[in-house]
């Protein structure tokens, strides 16, 4: 844990990027000490992870960052996905580093309208597929990847269903989960 | 009438050779039905499993039932083949074996045409099949077959003159093309035991030109679906599965005549010698086929001509030196 | 290079480009041919299409299109809670199901601060180490059909059956096991379980030799694998290969080791790495992780702490996640490496998001530059030893 956060503050003064430490609790804003009832105009609670540090990007600066984690040791990507929430589509980029056992989560937000995000290919073949299954389920546009089109369905399927606004005939209700 | 006078006639000889042909040809059939049956057995057993055994007692009818399905199916000729080509290539490959097998020796006095140059005409017969094989997978007009036909060609070529150079040995010790001659040349030791390179040279080579595996390429499952015979189907597919198992049934009986001693052996009758000899050597080819892995086709034609070529020619020098010497 | 915007240029961009003359002589020439494998294979590696350009026997580029198993298992699991789930993991892998059951059951847990009691965890690595066996069986004797070889595969299965039954005595399944829940394993082990596990164990090593004599020591199956399909480390990691794929191009990790979860920091055991990065380090590599799985097991069967622990931990059928949570948990699954990402949105018995990263999918991602230059016929033999599965793909 300790050998990653050099890293960060690296890419906090590089990129000025967001820190979510793992486990959460982003410390107190100064002159807010903790315990203090929180003020009314709080953003909503940062998501943070249980397993590793998060790092929230800038859309524009991910090619930056990442090719700068590719030199700082994070040699392996694990995948890169994504998550659909009510204003904004998650672009994850899981990282880790097979040396000295570091891992790293990177965040970028996107909007929903148009979300359109730098591949990182060219740094890591890794994220091809996975790119592209971003690409087919969510509408993620990757600039500059080679071979951009849809791996799962099919190439005139209409919609990216794993967003939450997708419906389809297909789609079937689920019952509600309870006890009879 | 003279009863003798007509049994020596001309056309109560070619009756008689042609009663003789038809029951060899049925023996044949039924040895192919038979050979069938044990690859499906013999391979079983060797994967830890019991191989046909519903049908008939202990699966015995498996081969009826299977050739009664092939004979019934429907003959589909695909559009676009070379119809000439696509229609005698199953012809083509079934026939070399059935007649080569009228040359082999089965006993002292049982042999169907006792030729000098019996052994020449086997082999010569066997090069038709690789002609047939290669008819088939440009005849159907179909990228996979073209390839398997292709390869076929490519190593039934190099395995022919390994085969060649292998039989050479048997020839020069007994001073004689015809088969059974080399069987009587063997009243005294079989020739496996004075050509130990030359019989296992000739069994491998006879083994690649059957392409069964580890030599099957043209048929390589895993590949190219099922290569040269993709698109035949039913009776046309029937003739080129007995082709293989005749061309298996030959092979085996050529090894046994050159070098096991053909029909040659104390207490027992001449032709269950035989028998058991063929179907020692029948076995020994099915166990190599469950064993192996395939080869590479690169891989077969550096051993084919790399190898097994060289140690053909180095077997031809020492019988040669040897007899000199001897 | 922007995506296509209509789906006539998505089309076009997708057919397959136009064949490549070679000159020979001004009147004799070759082309290369575009041969597709699949969807419907013999080699039983399920429904994945190749199409494969071919330049003679040479193979000049290999262009996979899956898709045709995909479920949308992720989709679903945004709407079941943490127990339903299970049994959705069991379809991402059913080669190895216990394996992806422990990784979707790791990150509920782990997201909603679940505890398993030590007794649950033991059986939880027994089961996933047995099946770890099973799964390397199952490979190895399909990797012999790949290669020509026909009898492997039953000897494989053979033992393969005997796994078979001691999972079928555990939970009442063969292939998809259902068994490890959120909070430890459905149900405690039977009567003379653990006797007859060891019985197993004694005699699976006792054939592991007779794989070696049949095929490993085979030249024809070592001419066939040594050199073929070469990926050196730096390759390696770039392509996120993983598992055995990885060590045989000597990267030595393995999640069990280096980033232990469950009971393995407390087991000692070997991992086996090879060094060339050809298909026959990869292919030793796995025959080897049997060797250790079977050590594995046999240490926690001594280790099993007694039934007074209880085999798992009540879990309520509508436990809830708290809000804002992510986890990523991974594991080594006999692929690779398997892991789940869970994150929670809102918070409630439902996860907001699962996304499995299976190993197969990044192998398969590495398998055209794998391939180029080799035969056709190594084509089959390096994507045999990638040990890829389908239904890991499209999932």
């Amino acid at each position: 844990m300790a050998e990653i956060m050099p890293i960060i503050a690296e890419l906090e003064k590089r990129f000025a990027v967001t820190h979510i430490p793992l486990g959460g609790v982003p410390s107190a804003p100064p002159g807010q000490p903790a315990g203090q009832p929180a003020p009314p105009a709080q953003p909503a609670p940062q998501a943070f992870s249980v397993t590793e540090p998060i790092v929230k990007v800038d859309p524009k600066k991910i090619l930056a960052v990442c090719s700068f984690l590719a030199a700082s040791g994070f040699d392996y990507l694990l995948t890169v996905t994504a998550a659909d929430f009510p204003q904004r589509i998650e672009v994850l980029y899981f990282l880790c580093s097979m040396s000295g056992r570091l891992r790293l989560e990177l965040k970028c937000e996107l909007p929903r309208d148009k979300p359109e995000i730098d591949s990182v290919s060219g740094v890591w073949k890794a994220a091809l597929y996975p790119e592209r299954e971003v690409y087919d389920l969510f509408g993620v546009r990757f600039r500059n990847h080679p071979d951009l089109r849809r791996i799962f369905l099919e190439d005139e399927f209409e919609g990216y269903p794993l967003r939450k606004d997708y419906t389809s005939d297909f789609l079937v209700k689920m019952p509600e989960v309870g006890f009879r | 009438m003279d009863i003798a006078a007509l049994l020596a006639s001309e056309w109560a000889q070619l009756a008689l050779y042609a009663v003789a042909g038809f029951v060899l040809l049925n023996v044949m059939l039924g040895i192919v039905t038979f050979l069938v049956l044990m690859e499906r057995k013999v391979s079983g057993w060797m994967q830890v499993r019991l191989g046909p055994m519903e049908i008939g007692p202990w699966g015995i009818l498996v081969t009826v039932a299977d050739a009664i399905k092939l004979m019934t199916k429907q003959d589909v000729v695909p559009r676009h083949v070379d119809r000439f080509v696509f229609r005698l290539a199953p012809a083509l490959i079934a026939l070399p074996p059935l007649i080569a097998v009228s040359l082999v020796p089965f006993g002292k006095n049982l042999i169907f045409a006792d030729t000098s140059v019996a052994l020449l005409l086997v082999l010569a017969l066997t090069s038709l099949t690789s002609m047939a094989i290669l008819m088939a997978g440009w005849g159907s007009n179909n990228k996979y077959s073209l390839l398997g036909g292709v390869r076929s060609a490519a190593q039934d070529l190099s395995y022919e003159v390994a085969l060649i150079f292998a039989a050479l040995g048997p020839v020069m010790l007994a001073g004689s093309l015809s088969l059974q001659d080399i069987v009587k040349a063997q009243g005294g030791v079989w020739f496996v035991f004075l050509q130990p390179l030359g019989f296992i040279l000739f069994l491998i080579a006879g083994i690649a030109e059957l392409n069964r595996t580890p030599f099957d390429i043209p048929e390589a499952e895993s590949e190219i679906v099922a290569g040269y015979h993709t698109e035949y189907s039913g009776m046309r597919f029937a003739l080129f599965f007995m082709a293989e198992y005749a061309n298996m049934f030959l092979v085996s009986c050529i090894v046994a005549t050159l070098f096991l001693g053909g029909w040659q052996g104390p207490v027992l009758p001449g032709v269950l010698w035989f028998v058991l000899k063929v179907f020692a050597v029948i076995f020994v080819i099915m166990w190599v086929r469950w064993t192996f892995p395939r080869f590479r086709v690169d891989q077969l034609m550096t051993f084919g001509w790399k190898v097994l070529v060289p140690l053909g020619l180095l077997n031809i020098l020492l019988t040669g030196g040897v007899m000199l010497l001897v | 290079m922007t995506a296509p915007e209509t789906i006539a240029e998505r089309m076009a961009k997708d057919v397959i480009e136009q064949p490549v003359r070679h000159e020979v002589t001004r009147d004799l020439w070759t082309d290369d041919f575009n041969v597709n494998i699949g969807p419907q294979h013999p080699s039983t590696h399920g429904v994945l299409r190749l199409v494969v350009t071919l330049d003679g026997e040479v193979v000049k580029k290999v262009q996979p299109y899956c898709g045709y198993l995909h479920r949308s298992i992720e989709k679903i699991s945004e709407n079941r809670t943490l127990l339903q789930l299970v049994c959705f993991s069991d379809r991402v892998d059913y080669v190895a199901a216990m394996n992806a059951n422990l990784a979707v059951c790791l990150a509920g847990e782990k997201i909603a601060g679940i505890e398993v009691p030590e007794r649950g965890q033991y059986i939880r690595v027994i089961m996933a180490e047995l099946n770890r066996i099973a799964s390397h069986l199952l490979w190895f004797g399909d990797f012999g059909l790949n290669l020509g070889a026909g009898t492997p595969f039953f000897y494989a299965f053979r033992e393969r059956e005997q796994v078979i039954n001691l999972f079928e005595e555990v939970c009442g399944n063969r292939l998809t096991y259902n068994y490890i829940r959120p909070g430890g394993v459905a149900f405690d082990l039977p009567e003379k379980w653990v006797e007859r596990c060891q019985s197993f164990l004694d005699y699976f090593l006792t054939k592991l030799p007779e794989y070696h004599r049949l095929v490993t020591n085979n030249p024809i199956f070592q001419v066939r694998t040594r050199g073929i399909g070469v990926v050196t480390r730096e390759e390696a990691l770039n392509w996120g290969l993983s598992g055995p794929s990885l060590r045989g191009s000597g990267v030595d990790f393995d999640v069990r080791r280096d980033d232990p979860y469950e009971v393995y920091a407390n087991l000692k055991f070997r991992v086996p790495l090879g060094t060339r990065g050809d298909t026959f380090e990869r292919y030793l590599c796995r025959m080897m992780e049997m060797e250790s799985s079977v050590d594995i097991i046999r240490q926690c069967l001594e280790k099993l702490p007694g039934a007074q622990g209880g085999h798992a931990k009540k879990v309520s059928m509508l436990a809830r996640i708290p809000a804002n949570r992510e986890v990523l948990v991974r594991t080594e699954a006999p692929r690779g490496e398997m892991s789940v990402y869970m994150c929670s949105g809102t918070g409630g018995p439902k996860p907001w998001r699962v996304k499995y990263r299976t190993a197969s999918f990044a192998n398969l991602a590495a398998l055209d530059q794998l391939s180029r230059g080799y035969k056709i016929a190594d084509l089959m033999a390096i994507f045999g030893s990638l040990d890829v599965v389908i239904p890991e793909i499209d999932r």
